[in-house]
């Protein structure tokens, strides 16, 4: 902690630099704690639009969170200079929140997005276990195939 | 259901249509096309004759089984990716005598009018049916008149 005070306070305007480190810290620690989320609670929604097939959906769980890791925190970094500088306390709680409100929305709709592809699947994997809903009228013999 | 044959009269322009239709549609089973016009494919069914071969689909499933009419359409709308759905809604009671018009109107009109008919509630493309049905009852009667005369 000595070191990273220490940083704060000797590089550009201290307000700006703690701004910047305390959104890099709640945005990196709400995409873990999203992603940990989804991937714990997403399994058995892979796991039915996959029909059951339980390491497939586990394959695709865990490549979804890398994914979703690899966008969201690419987004939060790349952001960072992104707006106003702060130079008060007042302005800093203002930016913080502004960006960490960007990101939440940035989450959520990549959330919305994933849960509509495999809701997409989830019906075509149900389409596919359908019987006929109409019964023959008659047989005939197949003499071949 | 493993795989479909689907026969067909290459004489009628209605079912040679929709016979084309169905095999440009990508499918959850496969599908084989027999013309009723070459007797030798038809003699793998034994007992088919009874069904009648004039101007009608009959799909025959890998059992044996035979639909005949609104099943037909039904069966072969179930059979299709993109139309499993219309299957489903088309085997209730009150749209089931409707099949084979709302097949040929999806067979024949595109993706918009699919579109179209899938936005309806069934009391509207109960409608809009009966009135394909009524029209085409018509269209057909007419040919014949014509046709008849020029028979030596």
């Amino acid at each position: 902690m000595i070191p990273l005070l220490a940083f704060a306070e000797t590089t550009g305007n201290p307000v700006t630099v703690w701004t910047y480190i305390a959104y890099l810290v709640v945005s990196v620690a709400l995409t873990v704690w999203v992603a940990r989320t989804l991937h714990k609670n997403g399994r058995i929604f892979l796991v039915d639009s996959f029909v059951g097939n339980e390491p497939l959906a586990d394959s695709v769980n865990h490549l979804l969170v890398v994914g979703f890791y690899l966008i969201n925190i690419g987004f939060v970094t790349l952001a960072l200079k992104y707006g106003d500088r702060a130079t008060d306390a007042q302005t800093a709680l203002e930016i913080l929140s502004t960006k960490v409100g960007l990101v939440l929305v940035v989450l959520g709709v990549m959330h919305f997005f994933n849960l509509f592809i495999f809701s997409k699947m989830r019906r075509r994997a149900t389409l596919h276990k359908q019987t006929p809903p109409v019964l023959p009228q008659g047989y005939v013999k197949p003499v071949h195939g | 259901m493993q795989k479909l044959y689907i026969l067909y009269d290459a004489q009628c322009p209605f079912t040679l249509r929709y016979r084309h239709w169905l095999g440009d549609q990508p499918s959850f089973v496969p599908l084989e096309f027999i013309p009723f016009q070459s007797p030798e494919l038809v003699a793998q069914f034994e007992g088919i004759a009874a069904y009648g071969t004039k101007a009608q689909l009959l799909v025959i499933n890998n059992d044996g089984g035979v639909y005949q009419g609104p099943s037909a359409s039904i069966i072969c709308l179930f059979a299709l990716k993109e139309y499993r759905d219309w299957a489903m809604r088309l085997s209730a009671p009150n749209l089931l005598p409707l099949a084979t018009e709302a097949f040929d109107m999806l067979a024949s009109g595109g993706k918009e009018i699919a579109r179209w008919l899938s936005r309806l509630d069934d009391t509207e493309l109960i409608n809009v049916l009966s009135y394909e049905a009524c029209r085409q009852s018509n269209q057909r009667q007419q040919p014949e008149r014509t046709a008849t005369p020029l028979k030596p």
